[in-house]
């Protein structure tokens, strides 16, 4: 009996292990997991969210006029998607011709009285996806595969802020709540489902381009990088994005993974509060604090491969970057004389300032907080610092009550510099520094009112960029870098800087 | 019978709902204000305001809690601050918005219930507690009545030395040691995540090592203790087979501290079960707990709190009827 007993468990024990070594085998050739490190809303409502997480997904459903990769040799390369061409009639108005023989994924024509549709329902100050328009704009059919776009004012950012938007059925723009709920995209993936924190797509066979060969897509949120790791390392996805350095030799060891580094759009800035003392109108004292930081430093020491050094306001993924020749470089002896000018020699009668950083959202953002501390305080500046969680930074950032500085990246998926330039630093939109100053303003406004390409670039080079680093409403510390590691066993996967992937060019071997 | 259970089950009330002030106030108390991480960027203190009246949190900490209680009295936990009834939840940290108002999309559509949230996951952290249970049942009775029987030889300082020794080991860094041997270089079985039962393994596994010592330890000290009583030598005179005195005599009158500590140690298995699925990823009611703090989603705190702190309550009622059960002589009173 104790012989037949012990025969049955092992027999169990045995079938067990072959069963689930199978089921241990990884996704299949039909399936591509990726896990990615920012989470979705659940509102499927393009116009509801300027959230990176969501943006990635919807990447995959929906399609916008062009592509914008913002690769760093050619940051405003735009790539046809929905839109063939595009033609500035005026300073105010802008024809895009469409393209034709595209269908969304209920099987409904794509025309202009969709594009015309989708564009007027972004243009709403109240929804968060007017971020992308930056101005009233009226959308217009001219015929079936044209539309007219017309602004209320001469704005710059016209071009990649409606080539940005995501292209919805005039229908279901009818109906919001069905377009929260079920996304009807025009691209080569069809939402499925939303499986707790797993966005489920599968191919649309459909598409006006060659369908691809990947039949379904699972984009995993998952916040923690040590988890992206294991579940990468374990088989259970074939790709996970946003890793750090330190994780790239353990991935690399395996031999199973290609690890893709790649310059991305998100500058990390050392914000000041600018409304409140002291740092309210004392542009000297800012720059002091600026030439107190060995940023090359900071960026080759802890960034490591996890960033880049930039030398303007704006990373070079934007259009119109230019370093700006007196970008303060580390130079302690300027720090102490500009500190001298400001009223506070050797940091004499600054009160105690609150430096707020957060642990875990950005790579080595504690370490390098503690070090940019440790340097202020070498030149008598008394700096409190204060490193938090998340959600209790994130809850500090867009209060300016809250401490004297404080840290914060800015992702934008677009290639246009407006997009970070006036959400930071112009008047009333300055939603972290709070500044408001009629120098930066003014320099903010003649480029973004400035439609010629080539004097814009001008304008930003010579005159925008270096006022932002003369005021210096925040200090630029560097670009992050995407770290993505894919399993070998995908081809095709490319890790772009705007922070998408083209998944409709993978393919995988098993 | 009857009379003791109803009086356990009210004074298990006034526990819940002295743990609900609890986590209630503390969770106000911490760095974090959800409304704020709704609004977003552009956001006015008339907004914040706004949303602050939306959720109920303008009112005093004191009327927030009976409105609470109120409402959890009528089985409605309330809604998720940031989870969309289809799944998803916004981390509010780059939600961006164009305007003055500071409007986002989140309070456009439907929340999740905190119910829902927790019964959708409620069956995945009962199949991983339930087998971190069974695996330390097994294990530390096995290794427990070895080392009882065989008291003072070898076996007995094996047991011991792998009792200290998983005692020792964090159960987090057990979990990751597992998922690279066990997954990474053997792929023997899969870890992160949950598609089917083959995932259960290894974090039950993981979860049941936190136990596994205790127990065995008790099972061990019980049943030296049983095994040298006298009646045992009379069952042992009358020829009675070592497996049954073993089984059916002494391992029952052992099991009653057994019993106590089991139903001590549900406390601590919910509470390990959010670090190893924390770590494993498992879907279940731990790590919905703690991306749910990590978010200052209240509600859902709240609401796994109050659900644990109620099924903590309902087994140690168990735990004492079935005292009785075990051993007659034990009166409920």
């Amino acid at each position: 009996m104790k012989r037949n007993v012990v025969i049955l468990l092992t027999a169990i024990t045995i079938v067990s292990l072959i069963g689930t070594n199978a089921l241990a085998a990884g996704p299949g050739k039909d399936t591509f997991v990726i896990a990615t490190s920012e989470a979705i809303s659940g509102n499927w409502d393009p116009t509801s969210h300027a959230m990176l997480g969501q943006l990635i997904v919807e990447d995959a459903f929906y399609e916008t006029f062009y592509k914008t990769p913002c690769y760093t040799d050619d940051p405003g390369k735009l790539i046809s998607v929905l839109a063939l061409s595009h033609n500035q009639i005026d300073d105010l108005t802008m024809d895009f011709k469409l393209r034709q023989g595209v269908k969304f994924h209920d099987g409904s024509e794509f025309d202009a009285v969709d594009a015309a549709a989708t564009i007027n329902y972004y243009n709403d100050p109240n929804k968060p996806g007017y971020f992308w328009l930056q101005a009233p704009y009226t959308a217009t059919v001219v015929d079936k595969y044209t539309v007219r776009v017309k602004s209320s004012r001469p704005n710059a950012m016209m071009l990649y802020g409606l080539g940005f938007l995501r292209m919805m059925s005039s229908d279901d723009i009818k109906n919001p709540k069905l377009l929260a709920e079920k996304p009807n995209g025009t691209g080569p993936y069809k939402f499925v489902n939303q499986d707790r924190d797993t966005s489920v797509l599968v191919v649309n066979e459909s598409w006006w381009q060659e369908p691809p060969k990947v039949k379904n897509v699972h984009i995993r949120y998952i916040g923690d990088v040590n988890t992206r790791l294991l579940g990468l390392l374990s088989g259970e996805y074939d790709a996970a994005e946003r890793l750090n350095p330190d994780q790239i030799p353990i991935v690399e060891k395996k031999g199973e993974f290609n690890v893709q580094i790649v310059k991305g759009v998100e500058p990390v800035f050392i914000h000041f509060r600018c409304a409140t003392p002291p740092f309210k109108d004392n542009p000297t004292l800012r720059r002091a604090l600026a030439y107190a930081i060995d940023r090359e430093s900071i960026v080759k020491g802890i960034f490591g491969v996890a960033g880049y050094p930039i030398y303007a306001h704006i990373p070079p993924t934007k259009i119109h970057y230019a370093d700006v020749a007196d970008f303060p470089k580390y130079d302690p002896k300027m720090a102490r004389q500009l500190l001298k000018e400001a009223g506070y020699p050797d940091g004499k009668g600054l009160p105690e300032l609150i430096f707020n950083a957060p642990v875990g959202r950005y790579p080595k953002d504690k370490e390098w907080a503690t070090y940019v501390t440790a340097q202020w305080r070498a030149l008598g500046i008394p700096v409190k610092l204060i490193i938090g969680d998340p959600a209790s930074w994130s809850d500090k950032l867009y209060n300016p009550k809250e401490g004297h500085i404080i840290v914060c990246g800015w992702t934008v998926a677009t290639p246009d510099p407006d997009a970070i330039l006036f959400s930071m630093w112009r008047s009333k939109m300055a939603s972290i520094t709070f500044v408001s100053d009629p120098v930066i303003d003014a320099a903010l406004d003649k480029e973004n009112s400035t439609i010629d390409f080539q004097k814009r670039k001008e304008i930003m080079a010579k005159e925008t960029l270096p006022t932002l680093v003369k005021q210096m409403p925040s200090i630029p510390l560097a670009g992050h870098n995407y770290i993505t590691a894919v399993n070998k066993r995908v081809k095709g996967f490319e890790q772009l800087p705007n922070g998408n992937f083209d998944l409709w060019k993978i393919e995988k071997t098993n | 019978m009857l009379l003791y259970i109803l009086k356990r089950v009210a004074q298990g009330v006034a526990v819940v709902i002295g743990v609900m002030m609890v986590i209630f106030f503390i969770i106000r108390v911490i760095p974090g204000d959800p409304a704020r991480m709704i609004a977003g960027p552009s956001s006015t203190p008339e907004r914040i305001a706004e949303i602050h009246k939306g959720l109920g949190l303008d009112k005093p900490i004191v009327v927030q809690f009976l409105h609470y209680l109120v409402r959890v009295v009528k089985g409605d936990l309330g809604q998720s601050i940031f989870r969309a009834k289809g799944g998803g939840t916004t981390t509010g940290r780059h939600i961006h918005s164009a305007s003055d108002t500071g409007r986002t999309g989140i309070e456009d559509f439907e929340k999740a219930a905190v119910m829902d949230l927790i019964l959708e996951r409620l069956p995945l952290t009962l199949m991983l507690t339930g087998m971190a249970v069974l695996i330390a049942i097994l294990t530390a009775g096995f290794l427990g009545i070895l080392s009882a029987v065989k008291h003072d030889t070898m076996w007995d300082r094996i047991v011991t030395l792998i009792s200290i020794v998983t005692q020792a080991a964090p159960n987090f860094w057990v979990g990751i040691v597992f998922i690279l041997i066990v997954a990474v270089h053997l792929k023997l079985i899969p870890a992160m995540g949950y598609k089917n039962f083959a995932y259960v393994i290894l974090p039950a596994f993981t979860l049941s090592l936190s136990m596994i010592p205790t127990w065995l330890r008790i099972i061990r000290l019980g049943l030296i203790d049983v095994l040298s009583k006298s009646f045992i030598s009379g069952l042992k005179a009358r020829g009675i087979r070592w497996d049954v005195i073993l089984f059916k005599h002494a391992l029952r009158s052992a099991a009653i501290p057994f019993v106590t500590v089991l139903s001590v140690h549900m406390g601590y298995l919910l509470g390990g079960a959010i670090i190893v699925e924390f770590v494993f990823d498992f879907p279940g009611l731990g790590l919905l707990t703690i991306v749910s703090v990590l978010q200052r989603d209240f509600t859902v705190v709240q609401g796994i709190v109050i659900f644990f702190a109620s099924i903590f309550v309902l087994i140690n009622i168990l735990m004492d009827v079935l005292y009785v059960y075990l051993d007659p002589r034990i009166s409920l009173e």
